[in-house]
């Protein structure tokens, strides 16, 4: 089932002087099964959507549907519990997030608090935890003690334990080094592909959307302004650089030898293709 | 959190906003003082009609009062009902069903009130008129006198100003803690008495974490531009009296004395 | 002339060793990076260099002075620091103030600090927002208060101790950007804690760091090409590098350029001898 967005709109503080539209009408149809990326700067709206997904915010107008729910503007919505056990939002910075006195219980929170018996919790963390690739080693440690990436790790395991079919990820690798970060995206890369999970994820990173994405959403102000494949996404680097995007080296790279008269298709998006493309101008 | 009135800063451009914020927290004691004279209802109305002066003066509206005064409200109802109940002297006023209410209790009510409201409208024209930097910077330099006794003047100043810009961001993070936790399955509103302390601790916790990260983030950057608790400083902000500040301290002494001593020769 | 001599310095938290007989000299008006991974001691050299941790062995020399208890605060009048989270250090209730936090600090005159404060507030370009409060700003406009801050202290160090990340693409260009232009006018040595391997190219000099010590440092040229290293000490390579492999694959042959402009010109003169 996929997550359908009609023509949602998000003002915070309404009604007071500071009222301020994040949202203006949007529309958009996320598939099932895919792992989409939504981009956009600062203050474009990007985080206002996400928490629309899990019902942390209600939209001022239009209606969502996510999963089996429907969630309609000025109309309390029923069952958000189970709404939220379905749709794992992983917040910015989500090692905030651990406050238990072990890795296990902590994980282990989340299905507790959806009403799973102890025995079961404590079992679906560790599988959780396996998932993450954190070993049985840290279960009795402190979440504390570990470095900022396995802390990381931890927190996602303690979404992943509520077992949502949709996991939604803001930032997930701010913070990180380069190596974290990717180790990070293949993680999701892993649970989209063996657990069959759905994946939004909100990133500035380029080079993330263009290894790990299938799909990307640009959000402008308030509005979707693209949401297409990443193949065509890459495909003109004009449409990134006016939404103030930095393209991936390999399209800049792509960009740049095509403005110097190189015949390269704007299909390459991999070294070895764009390699084959560069030998064909330069040898024999 | 937006709607509090109480201690809320009101930038306006009035003649009580300009004036040095160590005058008018000096001017605000003499006034408490004042209210404690115990003056009877005379002396209150004429220092309600200062207060009313003052407001004026600072080009507050009614309403803001009004609002930092509602939470008030609910107090001064508690207290109603304890003095109804415990205060048995004077005479009755109403009798309902056999219960009677004495005309001591509201009497004694009326009073506390009166003077509750006045030092309400005295410290909210303080705050309202007053950036809470600058309160900062005069309490400092008020304190400075005292540091013969060992009283770190500058140390409580930096102590309060580090911790009035760090509430709105400890607020925004309170939020986002929040929101995370909910989407872990944290409901604050329904629940057992465990499931609750839990969704509490699941809060707290993690705020104290990250606000012992920023503490000793916040140290480090104060300390790598130089900052010394005990060494010299040049303060950037400095205060100076002017004549409207002399002034004004003159017309609140002078009104503070005179109530004294119409009080105590029994003119009130 | 050295700007900054470090020979031989270790500490340790607990009994790990978080930096490990670690040696290296820094140039005056050099931008030198220092990359690693997280936890590669990276920033506690930059804590040590100012002073804000305490080395356990070793020596420390800036701007020719040996850095110890008694000359912390005069050292401290050479080098600043902008350190990663822009929140948590906005000490100031608003901009104004922040910048005048080191001068108030360095008991600068008076009559100085107005004057200072437009300079560097201008120089950052932030003179609209001198009296706005730290939560009307965004996390690029901080990190520009925070680097006008230090630079009203004229100092002839400056630390970025991975100042850009936790900024968006636009914050971190406006800043790597304001980096340069600063380096360039004032002859600055510029030290850079980052992750960003395309600034690492642009720099005159570059350290690696791994488990506590120097893995390699020299010019990023000579570093940056050693495919096998970075790999191990789990560092990103330069898309150039990448993009030479392939290359080589087909039989093309390039010469070492890290630059991407660089590379281009290359491929359009082997084009043209074809």
């Amino acid at each position: 089932m996929p997550i359908t967005f009609k023509k949602v709109s998000h003002e915070y503080s309404a009604n007071t002087p500071f009222a301020y539209k994040a949202l203006k009408e949007i529309d958009l149809t996320l598939a099932e099964g895919k792992i989409t990326a939504i981009v956009g700067a600062t203050g474009s709206g990007k985080t206002t959507i996400v928490q629309h997904l899990n019902a942390l915010l209600l939209p001022s107008a239009g209606e969502i549907e996510v999963v089996d729910k429907v969630i309609k503007a000025k109309e309390k919505p029923k069952n958000l519990k189970s709404l939220r056990k379905q749709v794992g939002l992983v917040f910015q910075f989500p090692e905030y997030q651990l406050f238990e006195e072990t890795i296990l219980k902590d994980v282990a929170f989340g299905p507790k608090n959806f009403g799973v018996p102890e025995d079961d919790a404590i079992r679906i963390a560790k599988e959780s935890l396996s998932m993450v690739g954190i070993d049985e080693s840290f279960y009795e440690r402190s979440p504390l003690d570990l470095s900022g990436g396995q802390k990381r790790r931890v927190a996602i395991a303690g979404i992943l334990a509520m077992d949502p079919q949709v996991l939604v990820l803001d930032e997930p690798t701010a913070g990180l080094d380069p190596q974290g970060a990717k180790q990070m995206m293949s993680l999701f890369q892993m649970l989209n592909q063996k657990y069959q999970k759905t994946v939004l994820v909100v990133t500035h990173d380029m080079e993330h959307v263009l290894d790990y994405c299938d799909e990307v959403v640009v959000v402008e102000n308030g509005t979707i302004v693209m949401h297409t494949s990443k193949q065509e996404f890459f495909q003109d680097s004009s449409l990134m650089v006016r939404a103030n995007i930095n393209p991936p080296a390999i399209v800049r790279m792509r960009t740049t030898l095509q403005e110097h008269g190189f015949d390269i298709s704007n299909d390459v998006l991999d070294l070895d293709s764009l390699a084959k493309a560069i030998a064909k101008e330069v040898l024999l | 959190m937006k709607n509090i009135a109480l201690g809320r800063y009101i930038p306006l451009d009035s003649v009580v906003h300009k004036m040095d914020p160590r005058a008018k927290i000096v001017a605000m004691i003499i006034l408490l003082i004042a209210i404690f004279m115990d003056t009877g209802f005379i002396g209150y109305g004429l220092i309600g009609l200062f207060v009313i002066i003052a407001v004026l003066c600072a080009k507050l509206k009614f309403d803001f009062i009004w609002r930092a005064m509602k939470p008030m409200l609910f107090m001064l109802a508690f207290l109603l009902m304890i003095n109804i109940l415990v205060i048995k002297t004077g005479y009755v006023v109403v009798s309902i069903f056999g219960f009677k209410i004495y005309s001591d209790a509201l009497f004694q009510t009326l009073y506390i009130t009166i003077r509750l409201v006045l030092m309400i409208n005295i410290t909210t024209l303080l705050t309202a008129t007053t950036k809470p930097m600058d309160m900062t910077i005069a309490i400092e330099d008020l304190l400075t006198p005292f540091k013969v006794f060992h009283v770190p003047a500058h140390d409580i100043a930096m102590m309060i100003s580090i911790a009035l810009r760090f509430i709105p961001t400890l607020l925004e993070e309170s939020e986002r803690i929040m929101k995370a936790q909910t989407s872990r399955g944290v409901d604050l509103e329904e629940g057992s008495f465990k499931e609750k302390i839990m969704a509490i601790l699941s809060l707290i916790v993690p705020l104290f974490v990250s606000s012992f990260q920023r503490a000793d983030d916040l140290a480090n950057a104060m300390e790598a531009r130089g900052y010394n608790p005990g060494g010299k400083r040049v303060r950037y902000k400095q205060l100076k009296l002017a004549f409207r500040d002399y002034l004004m301290l003159f017309v609140v002494i002078g009104f503070t004395v005179s109530l004294g001593v119409m009080s105590y020769i029994g003119v009130l | 002339m050295k700007m900054i001599e470090i020979q031989d310095v270790s500490f340790q938290y607990d009994t790990e060793n978080v930096v490990d007989h670690v040696s290296f000299s820094i140039e005056k008006g050099s931008y030198t990076t220092i990359i690693g991974h997280n936890g590669s001691g990276k920033s506690t050299i930059a804590k040590l260099m100012i002073g804000l941790l305490e080395k356990k062995s070793g020596s420390i020399r800036i701007a020719g002075m040996e850095l110890n208890e008694e000359n912390l605060y005069p050292i401290r009048d050479h080098i600043g620091i902008v350190f990663q989270n822009p929140d948590n250090q906005f000490i100031g209730a608003t901009v104004r103030d922040d910048i005048v936090f080191g001068l108030e600090n360095h008991c600068f005159p008076h009559e100085q600090m107005d004057p200072l404060i437009q300079t560097y507030a201008e120089k950052v370009g932030m003179t609209r927002y001198l009296d706005s409060e730290p939560t009307k700003l965004s996390g690029g406009q901080k990190q520009r208060v925070a680097i006008a801050g230090v630079l009203a202290m004229s100092p002839d160090i400056l630390i970025f101790d991975e100042a850009t990340s936790m900024l968006d693409p636009q914050g971190k260009k406006e800043i790597n950007e304001l980096i340069n232009e600063i380096h360039k006018e004032k002859q600055l040595t510029i030290i850079s804690i980052t992750h960003d391997i395309e600034e690492v190219t642009k720099s005159d000099y570059v350290i690696v760091m791994h488990q506590g010590k120097v893995a390699m440092q020299g010019k990023p040229e000579e570093i940056l090409v050693k495919e096998k290293e970075l790999i191990d000490l789990q560092l990103d390579i330069p898309f150039t590098l990448k993009l030479r492999n392939a290359l080589k694959k087909r039989h093309i042959h390039t010469d070492m350029i890290l630059s991407m402009e660089g590379m281009v010109e290359e491929l359009c003169q082997l084009r043209s001898r074809k």
